[in-house]
This record gives C-alpha cells, sequence and structure tokens, in this order.
C-alpha cells in the first residue's frame, strides 16, 4: 500500500476535476453558444442545400428530390425526419444505396467516408449528371467533389465549395449558401 | 452507482434543440461540435504517435493477413519466422513472444497471458471486412491498463451495415495454397442489420535455411457473424459479434535425453481453436455524452507435444464519455476480468499451479482540457488496476497540445505504464531440457532448469515523448514523433551458479539453473517519420521512417537477455508504397520496405519489394496479381539459423478474384 500512497495526490487531483468542476461548470452554460451533434448540424446543411440549390427541371421526374446516402447513413437517423418533408415544392426522400449504379437517379448524392477509396472512378462518373455530390471526406472538393462539410480544430462544421464542378453539372447554388463557403474553387 | 449519477446529471444540464432545421445555415455553421462519442473513436486527432491503416492500404498493399499489414505502420517490426509464427513490436524488444504491445479486435483484447504476448497465427478474420487498424505507439496505459507499454493495437471491423449485400473472395499461389472468403450481410428489421462470413485458407511451407522442407504448413478455418441494432432515435445501439476457429500449424519438436544422441527432432502439428462472443450497449444522451458497456467472453484452447493450454476469460467494461458545458471531456469507467486456465505440462515442462483464476479489477479517469480554445489543450489521466499477481498498478498519463492553426499540430506527453508477470515468468517450472556434451563447458552433457519465481514482478516504464503533425497542403501530410524510454525491472534470465549430478539413474551432467528476474533496465530512443502525398488524383505515395536505440543494463549473470534483447530489433525501418490508378479500369500499386540488420541472430537487413496489380472486370467483380518478395532472393528475417524452426522465405506470386453482389 506504501506504492498507493505515493500516488494519492493523483488520484485526489482527478477526482477533484471530476466532481468539483460539475456545479461550476453548468452555471456557466448561458454563454456557451448553440451545441449540436456533427449529425444534426449536418443534417441541417442538407436541408438548407436542398432548400436552396436549383436543378435543372428535366433532372426531377418524379417530383420528388431524392437524397441518397451512399454507403450507409452517416447521420444515425438524424436525417430522418427529412423523409416527407418539402424543399422548394418537391417531397424529400432519403434512401441508403450500397450500389453506385443506383445513384443516378439522385438529385444529391451523400458519400459515406468509408467509401473514399471509390471518389476516383465515382465523381467521374456523376460527372455532369445533375447530382449535388456532398461528402464530409477531407479534400473532397479538390476531388471534383462538389460540397464538403469539414470539422475544424475550432470545433465547427466548415463549408467548402467546387463552384465550377456545381456550374458543370447544371446546378446552381444560392449567393446565400455560396457567400458562407470558406473555400470555393471557382 | 456513479454511473446513475451521471445520467441523472446529463439530464439535467442537456440544453435541448431538436429543430436543427429551422436554423439558418449561418447559425448551423457557428454552432459548436459535440461529438464525445467520435472523440475516443478517432484517435488520428489524439495526443499520441497514431498511424491508421485504412481498407484502402489493406486492399492496395496485397497482403494477406493481419500481422503482416503491421508492416505499412512505422515504428512497427514485423518480423516473420516462419510461415506460421511472427516476431511483432514496436519500439524494440521484439520476440516470437513480444511482450509489450496489447491488440485488440473490436474492442476484445487478444494479449494472451500465458506467454504475455499475442498469438499471431490464430488471429484472422475476413480483410475486407476490416474498416480499419489503428496502430498506436507509445504507452496506453493510462486508458487500456497493463501490457499496453510500446503500444496499442486496433483491429476494427465495419458495422454490418456497411457491409451488405454477398462478397466471395478467393485465390491461389505458389505459397498461397488456396483461400476463400465469403460472406453476406442483410437486414433483419428497420434499424438491425447482420453478417455472417466464413474464411479459410491453407499455405504452404517455407525453406529451411539449408534449402531443404520447413515443417510450417499451415491451416485455418474461421466463421463469424455480426448483429448491429438499435433504436436510433433513442440513441441506444446494440453490437454483438461472435467467431470460432480451429488453426493447425505444423512446427519441429525437439525432444531431449542425457545420452547421446541427446536430442532428437521431430514433427508436430499444433492444433488451436477457440470461439468469442461479445456483447456492446452504447447509448448517447441528448447532450452529447455517452455510456458503453461492453463484455466479452472468450475462450482458446492450444495443444502441443510441449504444454496443452486451456483459458477461457470473462471480461466486463463499462465507460462513460461526456463534456460538461465549458472546457473539459472527460471519460472515465470500469472493468473487470476473469481469466480461469488450465496448463497441462509434458516431460520438460510444468506449470504450478496447473490450473489458475485470476481476477483484474481496474479504473481509469481521463479529462481533456481546453486552456486556451483551439490552441492548448492539456489532457490528464490514469488507471488504477487490481491484479493478483503483483497487486495495485498506477498508470497516469499527462499530455500537452498546441494546435497553432488548422494545419498543424504539436504534442508531447509523459507516461507510466507497466507489463504485468505472464504465467510463464511465474508458474513455469522447466526440467530435463539438455544440452549435448561441450556446449557449455567440460566434456559432460548439461541440463537446463528453471525454477518458478514467485517474486517476478512487473516491468514498468516511464516515458516521454514529443510529436508533431502538418497537413502542409491538402495533398501532403507528415507526422513525426520522437520518445525517450526509461524501463526499469525488466525481465533477465539470470544463471545461477552450475553444479554437477551425479544420481546414480542419470548419467554424470551439469546443471544449468535459472532463475526469470527483473533484473535488467534499459534506455531506449527513437524517431518516426511518416509522410503521405497525393502526387495526382489517381496517384498515392506514402513512406515511413523509423530509427531506434536500445541501451539496456544488466548484471553480468543475466548478459545473455541483455544482449538479445538489444540486437533483435532493426535500428532503422523504411517502407514506400505508391497506389496508382493507371486508368478506371487498372490500377498497379508498389510496396517496398527495408528492414535493418539483427545482430543477436546474424539476420542480415533486407529489401522486399510487393507489386499488385488489380483490374476491375465489372464494377462487382475485380481481379488482383500479387508478386511478394520479388527482387533479393530468399532471406531469413528472423530466429538463428540454428533455431529448429528457423526458416526462409522467397517470392511467392497470387491471384485473386473478388465477387460483390
Amino acid at each position: 500500500m506504501a506504492v498507493l500512497r505515493n500516488y494519492l495526490p493523483i488520484i485526489a487531483f482527478l477526482f477533484s476535476v471530476i466532481f468539483m468542476r460539475l456545479p461550476m461548470e453548468a452555471r456557466a452554460q448561458e454563454a456557451v453558444p448553440i451545441r449540436l451533434y456533427e449529425q444534426k448540424i449536418q443534417a441541417g446543411l442538407i436541408y438548407n442545400l436542398l432548400k436552396f440549390t436549383t436543378w435543372p427541371d428535366s433532372a426531377i421526374t418524379d417530383d420528388k428530390l431524392h437524397v441518397c446516402l451512399y454507403g450507409g447513413d452517416p447521420f444515425d437517423g438524424y436525417l430522418n425526419p427529412l423523409k416527407g418533408r418539402t424543399a422548394q415544392q418537391y417531397v424529400i426522400e432519403i434512401t441508403e444505396i450500397y450500389q453506385m449504379d443506383d445513384l443516378f437517379h439522385c438529385q444529391l448524392a451523400f458519400i459515406t467516408p468509408s467509401r473514399a477509396n471509390e471518389l476516383a472512378r465515382l465523381l467521374p462518373a456523376l460527372r455532369g449528371k445533375n447530382i449535388l455530390t456532398v461528402s464530409t471526406i477531407d479534400h473532397f472538393i479538390q476531388k471534383e467533389g462538389m460540397i464538403e462539410f469539414a470539422v475544424q480544430k475550432d470545433q465547427r462544421i466548415h463549408l467548402y465549395i467546387n463552384g465550377s464542378a456545381t456550374r458543370e453539372s447544371g446546378l446552381t447554388i444560392s449567393d446565400r449558401i455560396l457567400n458562407l463557403a470558406e473555400k470555393s474553387v471557382r | 452507482m456513479l454511473f446513475t449519477a451521471c445520467a441523472v446529471f446529463s439530464l439535467t444540464a442537456q440544453a435541448s434543440t431538436d429543430d436543427y432545421f429551422d436554423l439558418a445555415p449561418e447559425q448551423l455553421l457557428s454552432a459548436q461540435v459535440l461529438s464525445a462519442s467520435k472523440k475516443v473513436e478517432d484517435v488520428a486527432d489524439a495526443p499520441a504517435a497514431v498511424y491508421v491503416i485504412t481498407q484502402e492500404d489493406i486492399a492496395r498493399s496485397g497482403l494477406t493477413s493481419v500481422p503482416e499489414l503491421l508492416r505499412l505502420a512505422p515504428g512497427v517490426n514485423v518480423a516473420r519466422a516462419d510461415s506460421n509464427s511472427w516476431a511483432i513490436s514496436i519500439r524494440g524488444f521484439n520476440s516470437l513472444t513480444a511482450n509489450k504491445i496489447l491488440v485488440m479486435i473490436d474492442g476484445r483484447t487478444v494479449y494472451n497471458p500465458l506467454f504475455a504476448s499475442t498469438l499471431w497465427e490464430v488471429q484472422d478474420l475476413p480483410l475486407e471486412d476490416v474498416s480499419r487498424i489503428e496502430v498506436i505507439r507509445g504507452p496506453g496505459g493510462a486508458l487500456w491498463g497493463a501490457n499496453a507499454v510500446n503500444g496499442v493495437i486496433n483491429i476494427l471491423t465495419k458495422s454490418a451495415k456497411e457491409t451488405q449485400g454477398g462478397l466471395v473472395s478467393a485465390g491461389a499461389g505458389n505459397y498461397e495454397n488456396g483461400f476463400v472468403t465469403a460472406r453476406y450481410g442483410g437486414k433483419t428489421g428497420e434499424d438491425s442489420y447482420y453478417r455472417v462470413y466464413v474464411k479459410s485458407f491453407s499455405r504452404d511451407n517455407l525453406k529451411t535455411p539449408s534449402g531443404g522442407r520447413n515443417h510450417d504448413e499451415w491451416q485455418d478455418y474461421r466463421s463469424g457473424f455480426r448483429l448491429d441494432w438499435g433504436d436510433r432515435d433513442a440513441a441506444d445501439r446494440v453490437s454483438i459479434h461472435g467467431d470460432v476457429y480451429h488453426t493447425d500449424t505444423d512446427q519441429f519438436h525437439q525432444s531431449y535425453s542425457l545420452t547421446a544422441p541427446y536430442s532428437s527432432i521431430g514433427e508436430e502439428t499444433i492444433r488451436s481453436n477457440g470461439g468469442n462472443i461479445l456483447g456492446l450497449w452504447r447509448h448517447r444522451y441528448d447532450d452529447g455524452a455517452t455510456l458503453k458497456i461492453q463484455s466479452f467472453l472468450d475462450c482458446t484452447n492450444r495443444k502441443e507435444i510441449l504444454f496443452h493450454d486451456r483459458r477461457t476469460m470473462l471480461d466486463v467494461d463499462a465507460q462513460y464519455n461526456f463534456s460538461p458545458q465549458g472546457r473539459h471531456e472527460i471519460v472515465f469507467g470500469g472493468n473487470y476480468r476473469l481469466t480461469m486456465d488450465d496448463i497441462g505440462g509434458s516431460d520438460a515442462i510444468e506449470f504450478n499451479p496447473a490450473s489458475l483464476t485470476q481476477n483484474l479489477f481496474g479504473l481509469f479517469a481521463q479529462d481533456k482540457i481546453t486552456l486556451t480554445p483551439d490552441e492548448w489543450y492539456l489532457t490528464v489521466g490514469t488507471k488504477i488496476e487490481h491484479n493478483d499477481y503483483t497487486g495495485i498498478e498506477i498508470q497516469p498519463n499527462a499530455s500537452l497540445e498546441w494546435t497553432p492553426d488548422d494545419r498543424q499540430t504539436v504534442w508531447g506527453s509523459v507516461s507510466r505504464a507497466v507489463r504485468t508477470p505472464s504465467r510463464i515468468e511465474r508458474d513455469l517450472n522447466i526440467q530435463n531440457i539438455t544440452l549435448p556434451p561441450g556446449s557449455f563447458f567440460g566434456s559432460l552433457p548439461a541440463e537446463i532448469i528453471l525454477t518458478q519465481n514467485d517474486d517476478f514482478n512487473s516491468e514498468e516504464l516511464i516515458a516521454y515523448e514529443l510529436g508533431y503533425r502538418n497537413s502542409i497542403t491538402n495533398n501532403l501530410s507528415i507526422d513525426t514523433t520522437a520518445f525517450y524510454n526509461d524501463y526499469d525491472r525488466l525481465a533477465s534470465s539470470t544463471l545461477l551458479t552450475p553444479f554437477t549430478v551425479n544420481n546414480g539413474i542419470d548419467p554424470l551432467h551439469l546443471v544449468l539453473p535459472l532463475l526469470a528476474e527483473n533484473d535488467m533496465s534499459g534506455d531506449v530512443y527513437g524517431i518516426e517519420l511518416a509522410g503521405s502525398w497525393r502526387v495526382t488524383n489517381g496517384w498515392k505515395l506514402s513512406a515511413a521512417y523509423s530509427y531506434l536505440n536500445i541501451l539496456l543494463h544488466a548484471p553480468t549473470v543475466a548478459g545473455l537477455s541483455q544482449e538479445t534483447a538489444e540486437k533483435r530489433s532493426p535500428q532503422h525501418q523504411a517502407n514506400i508504397r505508391s497506389y496508382w490508378n493507371l486508368s478506371e479500369n487498372w490500377t498497379l500499386d508498389t510496396m517496398a520496405y527495408y528492414v535493418g540488420r539483427l545482430p543477436a541472430d546474424d539476420v542480415d537487413d533486407y529489401v522486399r519489394v510487393d507489386i499488385n496489380a488489380g483490374w476491375r472486370v465489372l464494377d462487382n467483380l475485380h481481379v488482383n496479381l500479387v508478386g511478394q518478395n520479388l527482387f533479393g532472393g530468399s532471406r531469413r528475417e528472423f530466429s538463428p539459423e540454428t533455431d529448429d524452426n528457423a526458416a526462409e522465405q522467397g517470392t511467392s506470386f497470387f491471384g485473386k478474384v473478388t465477387w460483390q453482389f
């Protein structure tokens, strides 16, 4: 037990950090800005992209905006409440997709990071197809992706837009959103 | 009790903001990200030396086993001793039973308390289902407990949802006699997914150093499943996974006697089998706090001529992770592990006691404190464990992290870690292992005996690390670490005073009594560098280099352990890899690995070159042709030439077809 005694100050310190701090921090709550799960922020941003992007009429065949989650749902279900809501005059549809061929009927394709290794053939295949590509994969816009959500050291989500790739696909993103992007490839 | 208390706290402190769809884009972009659960999983951002082997690396390296894949990580020394055994270590002390790294597969430890090491030949899984392998160099004792001394390796599989549909991959070559994996994933309900797999392979023997046929072929058969489900709106997730396996590995076995011919070599097949099941429940509170409770049961069985080990491990682990409003990110938890074993001996070895039940209790807490937002972070934590051999072990860590901008991170840390005694070090008795006349001294045959040492203690490390990471451009990043490790009470074998025995039964012989002790200390330092550069969209280069210097101190009677431990890890190691997309459907990947000389066993340095050509025949049909060890002829990577099982490997080729449906 002599060994334990040497470490008592460390243990005491840790317990004080954990337990003494709590009430104090709870009081400081008002000063804190909005805090949200990353998935909720991203889901909110997807909704805004649906509201502020114009697809050519020919791209929308069934009066629906199809949001396709390629490689699964990275939003932990937080995007699902959008199902059946409308953006512009279209009903939003959300589908998980695992085969590349199923992407072509989508208006917005979200590529999960687990499929990052497929970008090199995925993005060229989608080029010019009226599909807004969105991802959290690093350097997504440098790889010809259109919209990138990046969590930076400041614990905020940063929006990067590849303007030329978006225009090439016949999509128009409103200045409302473009002006918020920090790194646009024009 | 503790968890209930925290759950109550988190309910009162939560600020519910469910209408995130009603927020303006400006508000969303200025919201602070809450992702406490991600923090723990996202080790790449931790103030530690971390390297992540991704699914891309796995697919493109052409390597076919978990131990071989570790060649990709900087600072890891992978030496293949024969077809079915590896010596793998981080930051020195390599041996076939390297004892200072903790390996986990989906949170289940595969560290074997009998040898204090990982039996790599029985650790396998469908590589297509691996999400990533996190290789953490340096001590992880503050989070993971004892035996995470020089590093931690986390092998993480994809979720069942990410492995939907069917996959069949199969192939063969001149060393790979044949391998096949079949996996199918489906849905069992709204939010629940499953996958099942079977995998099997047969690998050929290597050559003996004199060019003969080594006896080291092996076959492996395994099957497993994973179920993931939960009501995601309630933020509860449950996973259950399990595996069963059977592995047959061949080796030469030596038998001894005190009369001529003193020893003889026979062939044997080691039969290993086992099964495990793990359950994990994760609950996320609305303010981002998470509660994780995991339990697993792992049974293993290994039978060879020398001994027969049956082992059952039951482990329960709980952790609670929360960020009280403000500058703290706290994780704390506790664990309990029950290990029961039964070891049958032989003429040569005996364990006393032969059956043992051991209990391990642990508590840990860690707080990441933001000193200056976006700039300075301090992390302090400790694990306190109680084990039956050495009692209470305390393993604290403190690290300081500075992020001057988005691209750069500088970090430093000080930690203490221990390696607790193995069953072998505490309870093994050896007799009847003999040396022919003339091999020690004089003309007498000699017998080696080892008597168990109940005082064998934990090895201890104080580690100092300094690291720097920089994403110089979006396509170029580097990561470098320097460390100094100060070891004390390292394991050593002490040769006690030899004596002669003339008992009238055995011939007159010399007895060499050995004792396992903690008589060695050591200073180890080194640097590790890793970089990656995306040259063009279709071409990526990665490189790694590591330097290591080991200085051990031991009294002369333990000099043998000092010599071998110092000289069984290479001073220099490097690798360079090129992943090149030739066209839409063709990839050509080239990997070169350099491993320095091992003076202890007269193992030469070597360069290994592998090439993997991939052809996408159809969207769901891929063909790969892989050549390994292409230049430089055959070579021995680890055991001395005189070792019964020493092996040399040469060039090998295989082809592989992967079909997804």
